[in-house]
């Protein structure tokens, strides 16, 4: 129930447009964003997920390593493509469209991160 | 209450009525009641359609300090790409910046009250340019005009290399505003060069004539050099010092992109002419005591906006992203000197001159405009800096005459690195046996320099220290600067 609870706050704070500056959509995914990573999947026709993630842990290089290597875990996901930002608290990951989909890797990572008490939500997809 | 009485009430009651609330209260007019300005903007369109050619565009745009006039045209079309560049802040230190319009400040946008600016941006950071291809990877930009009242989610949305944005804004308030990219980490962007400015005219203009305008823009860089050791040409590369950035300790604070920049090349003026500067400080973590030295601010505009307005001013304390219009006579023949009065902003480079000489006199800054107290940007360098300000400050000075022992402004010039070194390692030596030394002992009352028990590699960095500072004041010598008298 309260994680529930917990992610059902994180989508109406998200929700809310009139965020600071540094925590709209766009800047999320720039806080992410590898131009690199970026042309290597379009040529390998791979895609980016971009996502938001909160949940009450000290928002340090530590926590941002712990994440980066639980993402990199979940089966699908390019190898070394996991780039995460603590602040503003965002999580980018490369995957092979044929092997595994958004809603499959979302439902991973959000088994993998509650252990750290750690929710995700996935921006819009990009083109 | 008897007939008389009450024809009276009734005579003189509506007069005095009159006399206690005169003709009615007047509305005063209100150039900035929500009636009165334009709120309307259309979204902003985002598309992969790439500008190409120039960086920057539009009629409006002035690239230096010397501002064109005013384009009458009341839609501005502004084109301000994003590039990545290296850009020289000081000589010899070659910065990987980031820009719009692919300079540093970028161009700045003249409009008036009332016009409206179609922007339009594209993402350029991904192209290649000379030099950059090994420096700093295409990343996400945006735009935050302060001009504009406008959605930031909306227009300020970051894009990514490739992208295309356009929106378009309707100027409500006269002023000075800041424009910067609004991408995280902002304090990088800003810090990287990423920064400009927009003048908004009042519409019926300013009220009052003067002969020339400038625009002066206050910054901060936060340099060091590339810890991969990538040169440009000869040179090394100098890159973002991201500890010194967040905890707000510059390298540079200069005027418009550049150390000492405006001592290089001084705004002409002439005696008896009135001018106006139009200040920015952009920061972006410092504040700036803008002063002219020499005359007295006739008027102030705070924010650049004519309603805030004080006379007589010395100094305009501007924090991150305030501005100032501010307007002066010229009294007299000579060199004004622009400096941030905050003299640690100022000896970092935040330093100009408003000159009525075509060519000024080729003598030197006082040492309170050279750099001799500010940080340099090699960490080796820096280490002789922190060791000499802690060992040696209490007998010597630098570029601030005789104390216990000499001045060491230009000493490299006056002593070889071998007798330096020697000096440096064993004093009581070179008392007994070099004759130099044994002339200076005499001059200095007969009191010896002791031996501080230096490291080979501290003698090192104490000479690297004194050849910087006088590499610095070379540069400044070269500048052709004028003396500033009485700071």
């Amino acid at each position: 129930m309260w994680p529930k609870v917990s992610f059902a706050l994180v989508i109406a704070v998200l929700s809310i447009s009139a965020w600071a500056c540094g925590h709209c959509e766009e800047d999320l995914v720039a806080a992410v964003y590898d131009h690199a990573l970026q042309m290597r999947t379009r040529q390998l026709k791979q895609n980016i997920m971009y996502m938001a993630w909160d949940g009450p842990v000290t928002r340090d290089a530590s926590t941002g390593r712990k994440l980066a290597l639980l993402a990199a875990g979940v089966p699908g996901v390019t190898s070394g493509s996991v780039r995460v930002s603590v602040e503003p608290a965002a999580i980018s990951i490369a995957f092979d469209p044929v092997k595994t989909n958004r809603a499959k890797i979302e439902f991973i990572l959000q088994e993998k991160f509650s252990k750290m008490n750690v929710m995700v939500l996935p921006l819009p997809e990009r083109r | 209450m008897n007939f008389n009485r009450l024809s009276r009430v009734l005579v003189y009651s509506p007069l005095l009525l009159t006399v206690a609330c005169g003709p009615g209260p007047k509305v005063a007019h209100d150039p900035y009641a929500p009636s009165q300005i334009e709120l309307k903007s259309p979204p902003a369109q985002v598309s992969t359609v790439r500008h190409t050619g120039p960086f920057a565009a539009g009629n409006s745009l002035s690239y230096s300090a010397e501002l064109k006039p005013l384009d009458p045209a009341p839609i501005k079309r502004v084109q301000l790409d994003t590039t990545h560049k290296v850009i020289e802040i000081a000589p010899g230190v070659h910065f990987s910046a980031w820009t719009f319009g692919d300079q540093v400040p970028g161009p700045a946008i003249r409009a008036r009250v009332g016009d409206k600016i179609q922007f339009s941006m594209t993402n350029r950071s991904d192209e290649t340019m000379p030099n950059m291809a090994m420096v700093v990877a295409p990343m996400m930009h945006s735009m935050d005009f302060h001009a504009a009242m406008v959605s930031p989610q909306d227009k300020y949305r970051s894009i990514a290399p490739g992208q295309t944005i356009e929106f378009e804004f309707t100027l409500n308030y006269p002023g000075i505003f800041m424009y910067h990219c609004g991408t995280p980490m902002i304090l990088e962007h800003i810090a990287s060069g990423m920064y400009g400015a927009v003048i908004v005219e009042p519409k019926e203009g300013y009220p009052t004539h003067v002969d020339h305008e400038y625009l002066v823009i206050q910054s901060e860089f936060y340099a060091k050099p590339d810890p991969a050791g990538k040169k440009v040409g000869s040179a090394p590369l100098y890159v973002l010092d991201s500890d010194r950035l967040k905890s707000s300790q510059p390298t540079h604070t200069v005027f418009n992109g550049l150390h000492n920049g405006m001592v290089k090349k001084p705004l002409p003026a002439k005696p008896g002419e009135r001018v106006r500067l139009f200040v920015l400080n952009v920061g972006p973590s410092k504040t700036s005591s803008f002063h002219v030295v020499g005359t007295i601010f006739d008027r102030v505009w705070l924010e650049g906006n004519p309603d805030n307005q004080m006379r007589g001013m010395q100094t305009v304390l501007l924090g991150s992203s305030n501005s100032a219009i501010v307007e002066m006579l010229i009294p007299e023949a000579g060199s004004y000197i622009m400096v941030d009065h905050h003299f640690a902003n100022a000896s970092q480079g935040a330093i100009g001159l408003i000159s009525t000489l075509d060519q000024p006199k080729a003598v030197d800054l006082e040492h309170h405009n050279m750099e001799a107290s500010s940080a340099p940007s090699d960490p080796f360098v820096a280490e002789g800096k922190v060791a000499f300000e802690t060992k040696c400050l209490a007998c010597h000075s630098i570029g601030q005459g005789k104390k216990l022992g000499p001045d060491l402004a230009g000493v490299t010039q006056r002593r070889t690195d071998p007798w330096l070194t020697q000096w440096l390692a064993e004093p009581e030596k070179m008392l007994l046996t070099d004759a130099s030394a044994k002339a200076m002992l005499k001059e200095y009352n007969n009191i010896p320099m002791p031996n501080q028990g230096l490291s080979k590699k501290e003698i090192a960095q104490y000479l690297a220290y004194f050849h910087w500072i006088d590499a610095m004041a070379k540069d400044t010598k070269n500048q052709s600067a004028v003396k500033a008298k009485g700071h």
